[in-house]
């Protein structure tokens, strides 16, 4: 609790900001989501054979993942409010329409018979009867909608739309619960609120308080947009950085102390970071070292000339209690170690990011090549490996997969796509996965929360990582591959020709000339 | 579904559409009003088509009350009542005074259920309202639906009385629908029997009862037989009638007594 307090003393401008945003996010998305479902809503309780395609088409668009969602609009839309508020309008469409059309068409057919009897038309019978006798149910629907929204506007924080993901996922990343906290307690409470406040709009019966609610609405609205696309101060290049870069200290802190480096930078999810540049909406990127985009998209990887990140060597993380009880593994495994280096990681991601190849087949035909391969016998105990969700990582479980099963009797099991390190290392300390791969710099910085200074020496890393994780949790390091998977600035390759860049250094000449 | 009607009321007069659920008689009734349309043919209202004629003011100029009264839940009694007044643009005070009147005609009291809404009524106070509704334009032409149809046999024969005694009703047209065949004896000048979308025979009650034109419509009436006589005829000439024929058993007189009519 103190912590949390502190927390929000330290960053009450960015948390204040932060809300705002996120209201904006839900309460503009729902708006515009009432003003297209409504009367698409209406329309369908009057022609019911439309009803059938049109609820399926929003059911659809519902059953969208929300990151693959944002992904799609990526091309289309671009980066920030936009598609935020575009993404999230889809997904209200559905809770509005079905239950403006459960609403209208629920209504008792002798009420309607009697309307029409007495001589009303149909825009009286409409909104002095359906519209007022479907409301309870139409509120609902508003209601939940708004709720959902709360939730999914977290994910803006992806495309750089800001909201209350910005501390949830920058949490996440760092392994900080507080901060995960301080972003999912004020969303809760938003959801609840808004809730609350629904429910006493709902209740207000008079017809002119209604007009005042009308009024309000808009006047609120009018407000939110302007609120919502402010701008800020841009420089010459502009940058998209993930979460976890700008908060870690060997990120984007590291960056600027070492080169004094000054770029205005959104923030950005790192799935969705690589897209954004090749669709030009940002010009610099916080990527990996050994990421298959790269290739993929014609970056071009600066070099870091005063060696401000640390060395991020890829190894397996295991519990040591584990590894005693199964020597056999780790036995096997040494088969692969020190036998990847940076160029072939890269290019084996690259086949599956780009070339669409299959992780399985990716991982058989490299195994192959070293004659490693070997058909799996009978299992007989069973191992569980957990991956982080990217590609590199899928393509490393896999590998070892088939290594072990093709030369032990043991069978194993894959978690995969575990969001993040926080999430991995629970799933390892609590048994429920064996090992996973990790980087020595992640260890360093998120599990140890060690802040060592500079430490540019692989070897280094590697040895004071092994002896705090040893001391600390009882994990161990083995198997370290060969790669270095570190942060890395960069830009499209075109683009850092033309303008002579080839180190951060440049970068940063470069923006201080302008 | 209707086959080759063709019907005429007069201005004054009750028409009762009688026949069993399925006959086409409250299709019949929605020609009036235009909720339905004929594939063929052509339904006048003072000499005019209706379907050149607008339909919304023309079902403004007509009353219509269906079973369960089809109150507007959202609205109080009173603007329930009030609805065809405001749709006419009457000012509000005339339409309170008008409120006012019609409840006390119906024997309710209009303030304590001026702010009530229908889920509070019971069925019997319900249709009376739906009854106010439907008059409160004072229409010249009344449609009923079942008017009683929703309400308990003690219930709807108060009722019914109520709506004998209403001089609201005098002048008006009325054309009423019903299953119920004591209740289209009582009501109606006239009593149209409908079977499988065709009148079998449209007359004054006694026509029915007296010269039938065929078997449907006698055995229609055949179990109500002795009391709609009685009702036609008065008891002297029943009881001669009965005696004469022969075969007026203690069981008929029993149901008599017990009507108690």
């Amino acid at each position: 609790m103190k912590q949390l307090w502190e927390f929000y003393l330290e960053n009450s401008d960015k948390l204040a900001e932060q809300v705002i945003r996120h209201l904006n996010l839900t309460m503009l998305s729902v708006l515009l989501a009432c003003a297209l479902s409504l009367p698409l809503g209406i329309w369908i309780a009057r022609k019911t054979r439309l009803s059938g395609p049109v609820l399926n088409v929003t059911g659809i668009l519902q059953t969208i993942p929300s990151i693959a969602l944002l992904g799609f609009l990526i091309p289309v839309l671009g980066i920030g409010m936009t598609p935020a508020i575009f993404a999230l309008f889809l997904y209200s469409l559905l809770p509005i329409v079905r239950n403006v059309y459960t609403g209208i068409t629920g209504i008792d057919a002798k009420v309607r018979e009697a309307a029409l009897a007495m001589g009303m038309n149909s825009k009286q019978i409409l909104f002095k009867v359906e519209l007022p006798l479907a409301l309870p149910t139409i509120f609902a629907g508003i209601r939940t909608a708004t709720v959902i929204n709360v939730g999914v506007a977290t994910l803006a924080a992806y495309i750089a739309a800001g909201g209350l993901g910005e501390f949830i996922f920058g949490g996440i990343a760092l392994n900080n619960s507080t901060m995960i906290i301080a972003g999912a307690l004020p969303a809760a409470l938003l959801a609840i609120t808004l809730d609350f406040l629904l429910g006493k709009l709902q209740n207000l019966k008079r017809v002119k308080s209604g007009r005042k609610s009308i009024v309000a609405v808009l006047t609120l609205s009018v407000f939110l947009v302007l609120s919502a696309f402010g701008s800020g101060q841009k420089t010459a290049l502009q940058a998209g950085f993930a979460p976890e870069f700008t908060g870690r200290s060997d990120g984007l802190p590291a960056v600027e102390q070492t080169y004094h480096l000054r770029i205005s930078h959104l923030i950005l999810g790192p799935a969705l970071m690589y897209k954004a540049i090749h669709e030009n909406y940002v010009d610099v990127i916080s990527g990996y070292s050994t990421d298959g985009r790269i290739k993929a998209y014609h970056l071009r990887v600066l070099e870091d000339d005063k060696k401000c990140f640390p060395p991020y060597e890829a190894a397996w993380l295991v519990r040591k209690e584990w590894l005693l009880e199964n020597p056999v593994v780790a036995e096997v495994m040494k088969r692969l170690e020190s036998s990847i280096d940076d160029s072939l990681m890269t290019y084996l991601n690259y086949r599956v990011d780009h070339q669409k190849e299959r992780v399985t087949d990716v991982a058989r035909n490299f195994l192959k090549e070293r004659n490693l391969y070997h058909e799996p016998g009978t299992h007989n105990k069973t191992l569980l490996m957990g991956s982080k969700i990217f590609t590199e990582q899928y393509l490393l479980t896999e590998i070892f997969k088939l290594l072990i099963e093709g030369y032990t009797d043991y069978k194993v099991e894959t978690r995969k796509g575990l969001g993040g390190t926080k999430i991995c290392l629970d799933a390892l300390l609590a048994g429920e996965i064996d090992l996973y791969p990790e980087y020595s710099g992640t260890a360093l910085q998120v599990i140890l929360n060690e802040n060592t200074g500079k430490l540019e020496n692989r070897q280094e890393v590697y040895c004071l990582v092994q002896e705090k994780l040893g001391e600390r949790m009882d994990l161990q390091l083995i198997c370290p591959l060969g790669f270095n998977n570190t942060y890395a600035l960069m830009m499209r390759e075109q683009q850092a020709e033309s303008l002579k860049i080839e180190t951060i250094s440049d970068l940063q000449n470069y923006l201080d000339e302008r | 579904m209707l086959k080759g009607i063709s019907l005429e009321v007069p201005q004054g007069e009750t028409l009762v559409l009688l026949g069993l659920s399925g006959s086409g008689k409250t299709t019949t009734l929605k020609l009036i009003n235009g909720l339905e349309k004929p594939d063929q043919g052509l339904v006048f209202f003072e000499e005019q088509a209706l379907a050149q004629s607008d339909l919304l003011s023309l079902r403004r100029k007509m009353g219509y009350v269906i079973q369960e009264g089809g109150l507007f839940p959202h609205y109080t009694v009173f603007e329930n009542v009030a609805l065809v007044p405001r749709l006419l643009k009457w000012d509000e005070e005339r339409i309170k005074n008008r409120y006012r009147l019609l409840l006390e005609k119906l024997q309710l009291n209009p303030e304590e259920y001026y702010h009530q809404y229908p889920d509070q009524l019971s069925g019997g106070q319900q249709q009376r309202i739906g009854l106010a509704r439907a008059l409160a334009a004072n229409p010249p032409v009344l449609l009923m639906d079942e008017p009683f149809g929703a309400l308990d046999p003690i219930t709807r024969a108060s009722v019914r009385q109520e709506f004998l005694k209403l001089d609201e009703l005098r002048e008006k047209t009325i054309v009423l629908v019903t299953h119920d065949v004591q209740e289209a004896f009582e009501l109606g000048d006239r009593i149209a029997l409908m079977d499988e979308g065709r009148i079998v025979q449209i007359g004054k009650p006694a026509e029915l009862l007296d010269q039938p034109v065929n078997d449907f419509v006698q055995s229609f009436m055949a179990k109500d037989h002795w009391w709609l006589r009685l009702k036609e005829a008065g008891l002297d000439r029943v009881m001669e009638e009965a005696f004469h024929a022969g075969n007026f058993n203690v069981e008929d007189l029993k149901s008599l007594i017990q009507r108690g009519s």
